[in-house]
């Protein structure tokens, strides 16, 4: 496939998007964000606050920031920055080739977070890349992520992970687009509901990394993942037939 | 006997408007079906406003549905089709009466925390600062009777048992929260459930780390005021009118996963 620069429009479309199927796929309601780099710059596309339900993000509300908090785009009455802004912005900063940030507070990934438990590879090898390697912990601070010192230190125990604990608080991920890492979300929350349900009854068996390896080697071609193209934007438009499933896939 | 209310005809209109509404949402955040009540203190007064029976879908409660009530229990105004007092008026009542600083009380048979009530266990505070401080102390447990709380005696034990605290256990039957305002005794419900369900799960696998009480610091003082945001960059944020749009949206309030 080649490379063609999105514009700005269809960029705000795509973060817009992005907060309607994490709202679909049931990882946040009101609170938690998405974020895309404007290629080429130092600014980031976000949604604003005051929170609404994440359904009702539409690409018109999407402001831009710079990596120092200033809003550059979109600034509009009634609308300002989220708060914890220095989540993305340090994260952009430290990694240059990085293209998008998610927080949310999903449930399942969450909670393992607070049991102490670790969230494993246990479900289908070509979905388990972003779990495989581990998910570090960022547990030197509780608060939400409101300081650049704060952003910076969790972008040291983050390192080049796909995801990261933020103990008794959520999730943060990271990737190249924000397609992958809106997908990142929805399989690291899956993987995390099927290790929670494995332990209650006795334990979890992970998938050996001998068929993981190369679903992480993968993760280096940075591709769109085919649930976000043929699958999510179609329960966008049709979200009442993703209600009450009791499967992802 | 009953006193005049010292509150305008508008301002209680107002609040029957926003009451029926939090009937509404705990239906829609799946706190409470029909059973559960919430009812508002008429500021300057001893009286409330609370739902009337027969008890219906709380999903279905409208302002004109709900009736004013006085401390002792008489009713002042109620509409036809609901002219009957629930069973446990006098738990709101009695509260109001310890409880200067109340504005709004919550019952509801909710879930999660019910079931933690139940295993005797505490519900933990456990993720996000603004959501865990309704858990920041353990919360206080009712036990004398497990049958509906309706004699005259009892409803001042309850009052008692709950001491300052936002929320009190009903042992083997339920929930109440109080807050200074009617949104914050239901984000109160809806968060406390949130904490209960992720204590009952993280327990069932592991050990839960607890967010300590200094990463709560601002929203420990928060909890002493009536409103429950900050304001920031002069934009404020109001939890009523946020999840008043699920009213008119249903299908998007439906299976929630997450409640943050």
């Amino acid at each position: 496939m080649s490379i063609k620069t999105p514009t700005l429009d269809q960029l705000k479309e795509t973060v817009a998007l992005s907060h309607r199927i994490l709202y679909a796929a049931g990882l946040a309601t009101d609170r938690g964000h998405s974020s895309t780099r404007v290629p080429g710059t130092d600014t980031f596309l976000i949604k604003p606050w005051p929170h609404i339900q994440m359904c009702r993000i539409k690409a018109d509300d999407i402001i831009t920031m710079d990596f120092d908090g200033n809003i550059v785009g979109g600034k509009r009455e009634g609308v300002t920055r989220v708060s914890e802004w220095p989540l993305h912005a340090e994260l952009y900063r430290a990694h240059p080739e990085l293209g998008a940030v998610i927080h949310t507070h999903q449930k399942w990934a969450s909670m393992m977070g607070i049991a102490q438990q670790p969230i494993l590879p246990v479900f289908g090898a070509s979905h388990s890349d972003s779990v495989a390697e581990g998910i570090p912990m960022y547990d030197d601070d509780r608060a939400l992520i409101r300081q650049k010192w704060q952003g910076e230190l969790m972008v040291k125990v983050m390192g080049d992970a796909p995801a990261l604990h933020l103990q008794s608080h959520g999730m943060a991920f990271a990737g190249p687009n924000l397609e992958s890492v809106t997908i990142d979300a929805v399989n690291i929350e899956y993987q995390a509901e099927l290790t929670w349900h494995a332990l209650a009854i006795g334990g979890a068996n992970p998938i050996p990394r001998y068929f993981t390896h190369r679903h992480v080697e993968r993760r280096k071609q940075a591709d769109i993942p085919e649930a976000w193209e043929h699958f999510w934007k179609w329960v966008d438009e049709n979200p009442e037939s993703y209600q009450v499933r009791g499967v992802h896939l | 006997m009953t006193q005049p209310a010292t509150s305008s005809a508008s301002q209680i209109d107002q609040m029957r408007e926003e009451l029926a509404l939090a009937n509404r949402l705990l239906h829609h955040w799946g706190l409470a079906v029909y059973e559960g009540h919430v009812s508002a203190r008429i500021p300057g007064t001893e009286q409330f406003l609370i739902k009337g029976k027969p008890q219906v879908s709380m999903d279905r409660v409208q302002p004109a549905d709900l009736m004013i009530m006085d401390f002792d229990g008489n009713v002042v105004e109620a509409s036809k089709d609901y002219p009957d007092p629930v069973s446990s008026w006098a738990m709101h009542a009695e509260i109001y009466r310890a409880r200067p600083d109340v504005g709004s009380v919550a019952h509801t048979h909710q879930k999660w925390c019910t079931i933690i009530g139940i295993a005797g266990k505490d519900v933990l505070p456990l993720q996000h600062a603004n959501s865990a401080v309704i858990a920041v102390r353990p919360w206080p447990v009712y036990d004398e009777t497990f049958d509906n709380i309706t004699d005259k005696y009892q409803p001042k034990v309850v009052a008692r048992a709950l001491q300052d605290f936002p929320a009190l256990h009903l042992r083997n039957h339920g929930m109440i929260f109080v807050g200074g305002n009617i949104e914050k005794a239901i984000i109160g419900a809806r968060n406390g459930e949130y904490q209960a369900e992720l204590t009952w799960r993280s327990l069932l696998v592991g050990t839960p780390v607890v967010l300590p009480t200094i990463f709560m610091r601002d929203e420990i003082d928060r909890d002493l005021t009536p409103s429950i945001w900050e304001v920031r960059d002069g934009v404020s944020i109001n939890e009523m009118n946020i999840h008043g749009w699920l009213d008119e949206n249903r299908a998007a309030a439906r299976d929630r996963k997450v409640r943050l």
